[in-house]
C-alpha cells in the first residue's frame, strides 16, 4: 500500500463525505441570524458564525460539495477532451497534429487565470452569471494539458506491437485508437487528473475569490474567503476554515496523484 | 587592621546614610504652566481614492475640490439655506435664469493672485467647455465690475443656485490653466483659495499639500502641520492596517460618500483599542431601486411588499449599527422630514398577503449589485432572505461596475441597490438626478413625483419648497417607489497622538456645516 496514496484518498474522502453528509449533518447555510454575527468558533457553531450570522460549519461543509461538483465536472469533461484530441493528434500525426499542436501551444502560451478571468467575464457578459460559465471557462483551458500528454503517450503507443497486430489482422484506425491506444494510455492520464483537481479547486476558488466564481450566497470557499477578508483582524475565523478545507482538499488530491504516479511508475518498471 | 569599635562606626554611618537615602524626599510643587504641544511638521492621511489632480471627465478628485478650491456659496441643510462664502450676497433675476454673485473683497488664490469677478467668469466658462455638469448648467457670466459677476443659466431654476454649492462648481483661479485664463487651455493644476495648496502628486501613490497661508490668515487661525500628505490606500482593510501600524495619522472616507469608507464593523474595536472615531450622520440613504417599468415591480403592491418584507434593524447590525436605519427618505435634518411624518414600516405578514394578493407568490425576481460594494453584497443577501419569507424567490447578480452599469441602463434587472442624496451640498442635486423626468441615473420617476421634483427644483421660497418636498415625501411613500434601507455616515479615524475635534472636522471655520471632513484644525502631537 503507498502511504502518499492512502493519506490523500483518506482526505479526499473525508471531505467528501462531509460535503455529502451536509445535508444531515449541517444547518441551512443560508439562514441568518443577526443576533449571533460573527460569534467565534463554539459548541452551537464549530467554526462560528460569519457577518450575517449564517453558521460557517454549515457554510464549509455545503461549499465542499460546491468546490467537489465543480472540480469533478470540469476535470471530467477536460479530461474527456483533452484525451481525444491528444489521441486524434498524436495517432493521426501530419497536418492533423501540427494544427492541434499549434493550437495547444497558443492555449499554452496565455497565463492560465488571466485566460479564465477574461472568459468568465465574456460569459458572464454574454449569458449572465451563472456556475456554469466557470465551469466552461476553467474546461476551455484545461483540456490542453490532458491533450498534450496523451498526444506524447500515443505517438509512442502506435509504434507499439499490439497496435501493428491489430493493424495486421485489419482493424480500423479508430477501433485501434478508442479500443487498443487510449485505454492503455489511462494509467498517465489519471495521475494527471488526480493532480489537476487540487489545480481546479484552487482555480474555482481563485475566481471565487475575485468575485468572478460562484455567485453569493452559494456557499464556495473562495468567495467566503474574498467576504471575510474584510473582517480578517476582528473575525479571523471567516477566512481560516474555507482556507483550510482549500488547502487540504488540494493536499489530498496532490498526495493521490503523488501516490498514483508512483505505484504506476513501480508497475511499469516490474513490466 | 579595623577595630570593633571602627567596623560598628562604619556600620552605623552607613545605615544612616542608607536610611537617608530611602527616605521620602520632600517634594516642592512646582506649578508649571499646561505646556502648548508640540505638533509634528508632517500629517498623513490615509484615503481610499486618487485625487486626480491632473483632472478628467469630471475634473480632479472631490477631495481637492473640497480642500483646495472653494464655492460662491455653502450649503445648510439643517436650515435648507444657502449662505455666502466666497460670493458676499446674490440676486436672483428671472426666476433663476440670472444670477449676480457680489463678491467678498480681498480673497487671495494660494499663489497670491486676486479672487475676482473675472476668475469665477474664468470658471463658468471653463466649466461649461469641460465638465458635464457645466455644460448643461451655465449659458455665460458677466463681469459686472471686479467683484460683481452674472451668470446666466440655462433654465430658470432655483437648482441653479443650489448647484453652485456642488462639488463641481468649485472656482478655480485662471492660472490653474495653460495658457492663463483660457478656457480652452490645458488643465495644469489646481490652484484655488482654500484652506491648502498642491505641492507634489503621484498619480495612483499620494498628493502632497501645504497650508495655504491666506486662507488660514482669512479665517485668523495657524496650521498645526507643514505638509499635508495623502497617501492613496484603495483597500479598505489596508488603509485601518496602515493606521494601526503607524504609517499614517488618520484615515478618512471618500468625501463623495458611499464608497471606499472605513468598514463600519471596525470602527466599534478601534474606539476600543483607543483611536478617536469620529462620524458624522448624512443626507446619502442606501435603497432598493426597482424597475418599475415592467412586470412584477410595475405593481404598487409589489413595491410595497418588499417594503414592507425589509427589516431594516437586521440591515444595520451588518454594518456593527454604527450606520441608523431608514425609516424616513432621508434624515431627519433634511427640509421637510420631520414635518412630512412619513414613516415606513416593518410588516412581514401584510407583505406575504400583498405578494399573494398580486399573484407573484413563489415568482422570482433578479437582484443586481456592483461587485466593488461588498457591504451591499452582504446587504443584498440578507434581502434575499427577508424576500424569501414572504414568497420572493430572488436571484442575486453581483456584477462586474460595468456590466452592473449596462444592465442598469439597459433595464435588465428587476432590483437592485442604489443610493440617494449625498453628502449635505448634494441633496438637491441627487434629487434632480434621481427623481427628475429624464435623468439617466434615476431611481424612481412617476407623474406625480417627477411633477413634484420639477417644482421643487425650481422654487426659491423656502416655505413653498418645504411644502413641495413634504408632498414628494408623501408621493414616494405612496407609491413605494424606492424603498429606504440605511442613512450612511462620513467617518474619520485618528490615532491617539492627533489633536482633533469634530467641530472643525465637520464645520468651516465661519460655522458652516460640512458632511465632508476638513482637515485644516488638525495636529499630530510630537
Amino acid at each position: 500500500m503507498n502511504r502518499l496514496c492512502v493519506t490523500g484518498l483518506g482526505i479526499i474522502l473525508l471531505i467528501a463525505i462531509l460535503g455529502l453528509l451536509a445535508p444531515l449533518i449541517a444547518k441551512n447555510p443560508y439562514k441568518t441570524d443577526l443576533k449571533d454575527r460573527l460569534e467565534p468558533p463554539s459548541l452551537k457553531h464549530p467554526f462560528g458564525t460569519d457577518q450575517l450570522g449564517r453558521d460557517l460549519f454549515s457554510r464549509v461543509l455545503w461549499g465542499a460539495r460546491t468546490s467537489l461538483f465543480v472540480a469533478l465536472t470540469i476535470s471530467l469533461i477536460s479530461m474527456s477532451l483533452g484525451c481525444i484530441i491528444g489521441a486524434v493528434s498524436g495517432y493521426f500525426g501530419g497536418i492533423v497534429d501540427d494544427v492541434i499542436g499549434r493550437i495547444i501551444d497558443v492555449f499554452l502560451a496565455i497565463p492560465e487565470l488571466v485566460f479564465n478571468i477574461a472568459l468568465v467575464g465574456i460569459f458572464c457578459a454574454a449569458y449572465g452569471v451563472s456556475t456554469w460559465n466557470v465551469i466552461l471557462a476553467v474546461v476551455i483551458t484545461n483540456w490542453v494539458s490532458y491533450a498534450r500528454i496523451t498526444r506524447g503517450i500515443v505517438l509512442s503507443l502506435k509504434e507499439r506491437e499490439f497496435v501493428l497486430c491489430a493493424k495486421a489482422i485489419g482493424a480500423g484506425e479508430w477501433y485501434i485508437l478508442l479500443r487498443h491506444v487510449i485505454p492503455n494510455s489511462i494509467g498517465p492520464i489519471v495521475v494527471l487528473a488526480t493532480l489537476n483537481m487540487g489545480n481546479v479547486i484552487m482555480t474555482i476558488a481563485s475566481l471565487g475569490f475575485l468575485g468572478l466564481g460562484i455567485q453569493p450566497p452559494t456557499p464556495e470557499w473562495g468567495q467566503m474567503i474574498n467576504a471575510g477578508k474584510d473582517y480578517i483582524t476582528t473575525a479571523p475565523w471567516l477566512t481560516f476554515f474555507p482556507g483550510l478545507f482549500i488547502a487540504l482538499s488540494v493536499l489530498g488530491f496532490n498526495l493521490l496523484g503523488e501516490g498514483l504516479r508512483d505505484v504506476l511508475e513501480r508497475k511499469s518498471f516490474i513490466e | 587592621m579595623i577595630t570593633r569599635r571602627d567596623f560598628l562606626k562604619y556600620v552605623a554611618l552607613s545605615s544612616a546614610t542608607l536610611l537617608l537615602g530611602c527616605a521620602k524626599k520632600e517634594v516642592t510643587p512646582v506649578t508649571t504652566p499646561t505646556a502648548k504641544p508640540t505638533y509634528k511638521a508632517e500629517f498623513v492621511l490615509g484615503y481610499g481614492k486618487d485625487h486626480k489632480l491632473k483632472g478628467g471627465k469630471w475634473g480632479i478628485g472631490f477631495f481637492p475640490k473640497i480642500h483646495v478650491l472653494e464655492r460662491l456659496v455653502e450649503y445648510d441643510l439643517k436650515h435648507d439655506e444657502y449662505v455666502p462664502s466666497l460670493a458676499k450676497k446674490w440676486e436672483v433675476e428671472k426666476d433663476g435664469k440670472i444670477i449676480t454673485f457680489e463678491l467678498n473683497k480681498g480673497i487671495k488664490f494660494s499663489d497670491g493672485s486676486e479672487f475676482n469677478a473675472e476668475a469665477v467668469k474664468f470658471t463658468v466658462e471653463w466649466l461649461k467647455l469641460n465638465h458635464p455638469l457645466g455644460a448643461e448648467t451655465f449659458e455665460s457670466a458677466d463681469v459686472v465690475d471686479d467683484y460683481t459677476v452674472s451668470i446666466n443659466y440655462k433654465d430658470a431654476m432655483f437648482f441653479n443656485l443650489a448647484k453652485m454649492a456642488e462639488f463641481h462648481m468649485s472656482i478655480m483661479s485662471p492660472k490653474s490653466v495653460k495658457p492663463e485664463g483660457d478656457p480652452k487651455g490645458e488643465f495644469v493644476l489646481p490652484i484655488g483659495s482654500g484652506a491648502f495648496k498642491v505641492v507634489d502628486y503621484k498619480e495612483e501613490q499620494y498628493a502632497i499639500y501645504a497650508p495655504n497661508e491666506f486662507w488660514y490668515e482669512r479665517f485668523g487661525i495657524k496650521p498645526k502641520f507643514k505638509r499635508f500628505v495623502v497617501k492613496f490606500i484603495k483597500d479598505d482593510d489596508t488603509r485601518v492596517m496602515a493606521l494601526k501600524s503607524g504609517e499614517v495619522d488618520a484615515i478618512s472616507d471618500y468625501v463623495h460618500g458611499g464608497s471606499a469608507y472605513t468598514p463600519r464593523n471596525l470602527l466599534g474595536p478601534l474606539k476600543r483599542e483607543g483611536y478617536n472615531v469620529f462620524k458624522r450622520i448624512i443626507p446619502l440613504t442606501w435603497i432598493i431601486a426597482f424597475n418599475y417599468k415592467k412586470e412584477p415591480f410595475n405593481d404598487v403592491k409589489m413595491r410595497e411588499a418588499v417594503d414592507l418584507a425589509v427589516n431594516r434593524d437586521d440591515v444595520v447590525k451588518i454594518f456593527d449599527n454604527q450606520v441608523l436605519p431608514a425609516r424616513t427618505l432621508f434624515i431627519e435634518d433634511a427640509p421637510g422630514i420631520k414635518e412630512a411624518g412619513v414613516t415606513y414600516e416593518y410588516d412581514p405578514k401584510k407583505a406575504k398577503e400583498l405578494v399573494e394578493e398580486a399573484g407573484y407568490s413563489g415568482a422570482e425576481v433578479d437582484m443586481i449589485v456592483d461587485k466593488s460594494q461588498s457591504d451591499q453584497i452582504l446587504v443584498c443577501q440578507l434581502i434575499q432572505q427577508q424576500l424569501k419569507n414572504i414568497g420572493l424567490k430572488v436571484k442575486l447578480e453581483v456584477l462586474e461596475s460595468g456590466a452592473y452599469k449596462e444592465r442598469r441602463d439597459s433595464g435588465e434587472y428587476d432590483m437592485r441597490m442604489y443610493y440617494i442624496g449625498g453628502t449635505d451640498r448634494r441633496f438637491y442635486l441627487r434629487m434632480y438626478w434621481r427623481f427628475y423626468p429624464g435623468n439617466k441615473w434615476s431611481a424612481y420617476v412617476s407623474e406625480r413625483t417627477g411633477e413634484l421634483c420639477k417644482k421643487i427644483l425650481k422654487e426659491f421660497d423656502k416655505e413653498k419648497r418645504k411644502r413641495y418636498l413634504i408632498e414628494f415625501y408623501k408621493a414616494i411613500h405612496d407609491e413605494h417607489g424606492v424603498v429606504p434601507l440605511y442613512f450612511d455616515i462620513m467617518t474619520v479615524v485618528t490615532s491617539k497622538n492627533v489633536d482633533a475635534d469634530y467641530y472643525s472636522l465637520f464645520h468651516y471655520p465661519n460655522g458652516i456645516p460640512f458632511g465632508e471632513p476638513l482637515f485644516y484644525n488638525v495636529g499630530v502631537r510630537a
